[in-house]
């Protein structure tokens, strides 16, 4: 089945902007941050609000937080179910009180400096514990997270139980903990010092839809640390609050992925950005390409040894798409990493994992515009919807190392 | 790559004592159903609709087809009422022209079934019902356009049932306004138990029920 590219278009004038509608629990539209961490890391996130509930105006469901402990870098993402009036509550108090709770307990935590890091390392037993006790009271902590995160919902559910104001909003009935439902993906990142060289350690665990994919130094190879969800009819995923089994430590030890790499980025979306980059094993190094060429993330230019490449047809690959805000619809340019690919007829995995290439492929208003910052250049991105039937919310967060 | 989409199958009783002013409800309302669906951007870029009707046999008059390439089907009335064929038919649509989430694949949504009948079954269904039920294949809302038909037989089908008694002249018609309402999902909604987790949908107009 072809995405019709027209077809596409002609819907963009009938997607309207609406305010959000007044009422408790208010959110922001959008929201952007950045941090430069310590060793040359960096972090941007960036959350939207999707096309739907600006057509609808109604709020954004998405929720991120970034925050810094000690020796690490803490990421959560959640994405409140479409389908649940209060469900951005459930998002924003997951992703916040699962990150305090990381921020504390990760403040004095060692990884262990190691001779040796192999597989090995990382080998975990029968109830899937790593073997080492440093790598397992890390997984440890990243649970303790999760259940802290529900345990919060379950209060701001009590909060408001007996309040009226809710009982009205839903039609006449009484609210329930799942109008709070929402996914949870937490990601912790601490630096190793291995074979004299910046080597990454990430853990992750996610409770429903979204992904996290790390990028490796190389640029050609994408690591997943989450699972595809099979079986299900879209938009059926799994809750935080679905069910406390869920929180059992065995249940979460067995969806809990280990990464360790010279890691170029980490990248932790919810499913407006990921149901874009599908399947996510062969897309999420396009992503990775994509936010290159759109100067999200940072590149090192390298200038005139590969003036053969340099591209002439930026048209071809560079697209107008409209981005809908309260002022109407601004025109703004995208670049398509796969059909630049195509043009200078690379193979993309090969374009990817050469940076010179995929600078010459920067459109020059992008790499002169130092006045965006790269956050900022993130929520623009995420706000011109470009792909047929994509119109949810849609959250980044972006950890990345240049070598 | 695929998108999401949102299959919507209705499934008409077109039997003979639908002639007259009934079918020709039917005809107005679908008219009007792809009319609403047609002018919002969330219906044309994932709505997929499909027809199929039920009198003696049942057949699916027009396969789950793009909402901007649906054309009008012709629905004449005649026969006599066989829900079993038309559900076993539904159930083999579904099997065939929907898709689950897979690693390489985005599942469609789940889609809504809207079942309309006038009368009661001449065929054996109640296999068919059951085993559809079972499946949770997708959101199945029956309505019974008057009294001939038996809401139980209906609450076999689905929970979510709607029923016009009277069906005085607007009530099919008002059947597909709301049947655009729940396909959209806008506006204010009333929550009804299907299967294991409730459904919101928009509050019934005036001359149609939710049977409780």
């Amino acid at each position: 089945m072809a995405f019709s590219t027209e077809k596409f278009n002609s819907t963009c004038p009938l997607w309207t902007w609406k305010p959000i509608s007044p009422g408790k629990d208010q959110h922001s539209e959008s929201a952007c941050q950045s941090e430069t961490l310590s060793h040359g890391f960096e972090i941007i996130g960036a959350r939207v609000r999707g096309k739907k509930h600006k057509h609808e105006g109604t709020n954004c469901d998405d929720w991120f937080e970034i925050a810094r402990s000690g020796d690490w870098n803490i990421i959560a993402v959640s994405d409140g179910a479409g389908s649940k009036m209060f469900s951005r509550v459930g998002a924003r108090v997951a992703c916040q009180t699962a990150v305090n709770y990381l921020v504390k307990q990760l403040q004095k935590h060692h990884i262990k400096p190691r001779q040796e890091w192999t597989a090995d390392t990382f080998a975990r037993n029968e109830i899937y514990q790593f073997k080492e006790p440093d790598i397992e009271l890390t997984q440890k902590i990243l649970h303790e997270a999760i259940q802290s995160a529900y345990y919060a919902i379950e209060e701001a559910f009590h909060a408001r139980d007996q309040l009226k104001y809710y009982y009205k909003a839903l039609g006449n009935r009484d609210l329930t903990l799942s109008d709070f439902s929402t996914t949870l993906l937490l990601a912790i990142h601490t630096r190793v010092h291995y074979k004299a060289a910046p080597y990454s350690l990430v853990l992750t665990c996610q409770i429903g839809d979204g992904m996290t994919a790390a990028i490796c130094q190389q640029q050609s190879i994408s690591c997943l640390l989450g699972k595809v969800e099979k079986n299900h009819f879209g938009g059926e995923t799994q809750f935080l609050t679905s069910s406390k089994r869920q929180l059992e430590r065995n249940y979460l030890a067995t969806i809990t992925y280990s990464f360790f790499s010279q890691m170029r980025a980490l990248m932790v979306m919810t499913d407006g950005v990921s149901d874009d980059y599908f399947p996510p094993d062969k897309n999420m190094l396009r992503l990775f390409g994509d936010l290159i060429l759109n100067g999200i993330i940072p590149i090192s230019t390298f200038s005139s040894r590969f003036k053969e490449k340099e591209i002439l047809r930026q048209n071809d690959y560079l697209f107008i798409q409209e981005r809908l805000s309260e002022k109407g619809s601004q025109p703004t340019p995208i670049c398509s990493v796969s059909e630049y690919a195509k043009i200078i007829n690379i193979p993309i995995e090969k374009l990817i994992a050469t940076p010179a290439w995929l600078v010459a492929g920067i459109p020059k208003e992008i790499l002169e515009s130092h006045d965006i910052s790269s956050e900022n250049r993130l929520l623009a991105w995420l706000d011109t919807y470009n792909i047929r039937g994509s119109f949810d919310d849609r959250t980044l967060v972006v950890l990345t190392k240049e070598f | 790559m695929f998108i999401r989409r949102l299959p919507v199958y209705l499934l008409l009783d077109c039997s003979a004592s639908m002639t007259g002013q009934p079918i020709e409800q039917v005809r107005q309302g679908l008219r009007a159903l792809l009319d609403d669906l047609s002018t919002e951007p969330m219906a044309i870029e994932t709505v997929y609709l499909s027809v199929i009707t039920f009198n003696s046999t049942a057949q699916q008059l027009i396969p789950l087809t793009e909402l901007m390439q649906f054309k009008e089907p012709k629905i004449q009335a005649s026969g006599a009422t066989a829900l079993g064929a038309a559900l076993r038919l539904l159930k083999d649509c579904l099997d065939k022209e929907v898709r689950k989430s897979t690693e390489d694949q985005k599942g469609d949504w789940k889609p809504l079934v809207f079942l309309m009948t006038d009368g009661m079954p001449t065929d054996s269904w109640e296999m068919a019902a059951d085993e559809i039920k079972e499946l949770k294949m997708a959101n199945l809302i029956a309505f019974a356009a008057g009294s001939g038909t038996d809401v139980a037989n209906l609450k076999r089908i689905t929970n979510i049932v709607l029923k016009s008694d009277e069906l005085s002249p607007g009530a099919l018609k008002a059947f597909f306004q709301w049947m655009s309402q729940s396909i959209l999902r806008t506006g204010k909604s009333v929550q009804v138990m299907a299967q294991s987790a409730p459904v919101d949908l928009p509050p019934p107009p005036p001359q149609i029920q939710i049977v409780p």
